[in-house]
């Protein structure tokens, strides 16, 4: 088929197009695979912080803890009743067991913390477990269930997530805006280049042009070249920017390694294909952008 | 096969290169177009192949009228209408072959086609052994013979040359004259612009004479001695 002879044809005359000027296709290269790599740090950064800020969303909010001889019939209908509170998003019951468990895990690296409490009898009590996303119902809820006789005592844990959203919501900011300006730059110095391979070629294309060539076969090798820019960018960004984020990874790791949460392994992949999407998508619009301003027809 | 009717051209500069010119040639025919230099043979060349718009008249080359044409018809035009220059214009980093091959690939032809038509068109200009040579690596009038294998390659209804042995010694000239007699006979309108009156008195084919722009004499086999007047 022509289609198949034909774009090999022109990927061909862009690798050869590039290596013809490699000193322009070499800080191309390094321009764009630097901008892309901040681009892909930025959005591991926001990544990182965004796994934080789900951990410690799944955090609880407030702690109940039992009282030793709360009646087992009224401490159920103490959960039922948080259950059905709408403003409530969950509640958890942890038996003295699965609290000292926890406990253990959090000191694994350190057990001789835990010998003062390893009596014969295991001294942490039951309690129930809150989430909720409206602070102030669960201050006043605090205050109200400290009083009951079912409760010895309620624990706030110090309240990060606020600021931590605080806090992505910035990186957030920032990262878009950088995000955008980067990908500006990006666009212009691959139109740049382009720009320059369609003056170097102008007497070819010209050739082309009177021999009938379409707007589409004259351009084709153009985008394709443009394409290949992004995609060299792309690939130096993931490999920067992958063995950037196995060393965050295990930093998370280590810094949350007490929470239920799970780092998800299948990032990387969707952030080399986001580069590489990225990549695709701004070395096409550059080239596109050049051709059609320089490459007249 | 080609019709101007009272066509003029005014450049940009104000160049009156074209004035008042009415020309028909029918599709067996092989017309020299003659004059001194300046006197507008490229323009009214670049007008058949709409490089140039006329500022006034009609051109109608291959059944399409230059003036109408859209966007999007004229890369079909110009694969109808094939056209030879004097500095032969090949692709330098290729082949002899995918020169030629180039011709029908822009008019996205299979890659059979391709296959099969390449040689037969490089028998036609004598050029088989040299498919696989770079263009620079041979001499002018074989450079030129690739372009004639190029432009001849798609069955042009029309082939335009300007000045196709401008750089070319005469025995290379007379071959590249040989070789386009035998294109026009093959049925393909031959419209060749020169200054070589060698080229154009051997041949005694007709003879459109240009002089500033205006068409002083049309001889159906007619002689050239370049700055008589
Ligand atoms: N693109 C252009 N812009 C302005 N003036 C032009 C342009 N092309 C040609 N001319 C002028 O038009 C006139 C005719 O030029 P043209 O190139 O058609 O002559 P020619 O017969 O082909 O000459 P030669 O034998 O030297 O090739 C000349 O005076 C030339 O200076
Ligand atoms: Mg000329």
């Amino acid at each position: 088929m022509a289609g198949f002879s034909y774009l090999a044809t022109m990927s061909a005359n862009a690798i050869v197009n590039a290596w013809r000027h490699r000193t322009m296709t070499l800080i191309t290269v390094v321009i764009v695979s630097l901008m892309m790599t901040t681009l892909g740090m930025f959005l591991m950064v926001e990544n990182a912080l965004s796994v934080l800020i789900v951990s410690m969303e799944e955090r609880v909010n407030l702690i109940i803890d039992l009282a030793d001889d709360a009646p087992p019939a009224d401490v159920l209908a103490l959960r039922q009743q948080l259950l059905e509170d709408s403003r409530i998003i969950s509640v958890a019951y942890i038996t003295p067991e699965e609290a000292l468990a926890r406990l253990r895990e959090y000191f694994a690296d350190e057990p001789e913390l835990m010998q003062p409490l390893l009596g014969n009898r295991n001294p942490l009590p039951a309690s129930l477990e809150l989430r909720s996303d409206d602070p102030d119902y669960l201050l006043a809820l605090a205050r109200q269930l400290a009083v009951s006789p079912l409760v010895k005592e309620v624990i706030i844990p110090r309240d990060v997530v606020r600021n931590l959203s605080r806090a992505i919501q910035v990186v957030r900011f920032f990262g878009y805006t950088l995000g955008a300006g980067l990908a500006l730059v990006t666009l212009f110095v691959i139109g740049s280049t382009i720009r320059l391979t369609v003056y170097a070629r102008r007497s070819e294309i010209e050739v082309l042009r009177l021999m009938g060539a379409s707007d589409h076969f004259i351009r084709w090798p153009f985008l394709l070249e443009g394409v290949f820019f992004g995609l060299v960018g792309a690939f130096v960004a993931s490999l920067v920017v992958g063995i950037a984020y196995l060393w965050v990874n295990e930093l998370l790791q280590q810094l949350i390694n007490f929470l239920p949460v799970s780092v998800d392994s299948t990032y990387l992949l969707r952030l080399v294909l986001t580069l590489t999407v990225f990549g695709i998508v701004i070395g096409g619009l550059g080239s596109y952008l050049s051709v059609r301003r320089f490459l007249t027809i | 096969m080609i019709v101007l009717h009272d066509v003029s051209k005014v450049y940009a500069n104000g160049i009156h290169a074209l004035k008042n010119i009415s020309l028909e040639v029918g599709q067996e025919e092989f017309v020299f177009l003659v004059g001194v230099s300046g006197a507008g043979k490229s323009t009214l060349v670049r007008l058949l192949i709409r490089e140039e718009l006329p500022t006034a008249g009609e051109v109608i080359v291959a059944g399409h009228n230059v003036l109408q044409l859209s966007k999007r018809n004229l890369p079909l035009f110009r694969r109808k209408v094939s056209m030879v220059f004097q500095d032969f214009r090949l692709l330098p980093n290729k082949t002899v072959a995918e020169n030629v091959a180039m011709a029908l690939q822009v008019a996205n032809r299979s890659r059979q086609e391709i296959q099969e038509l390449v040689p037969e068109a490089l028998e036609l200009v004598g050029l088989t052994p040299y498919a696989e040579h770079l263009p620079l690596t041979l001499s002018g009038g074989e450079q030129q013979r690739v372009a004639i294998a190029r432009a001849v390659i798609r069955k042009p209804e029309v082939l335009i040359a300007d000045e196709p042995t401008g750089n070319l010694d005469p025995m290379s000239s007379a071959d590249i004259v040989d070789l386009l007699t035998r294109i026009n006979r093959l049925g393909t309108t031959v419209i060749m612009a020169t200054h070589d009156s060698d080229v154009v008195n051997r041949s005694r084919r007709r003879v459109v004479e240009l002089v500033r722009g205006e068409i002083v004499r049309d001889e159906a086999r007619g002689t050239y001695h370049y700055g008589r007047l």
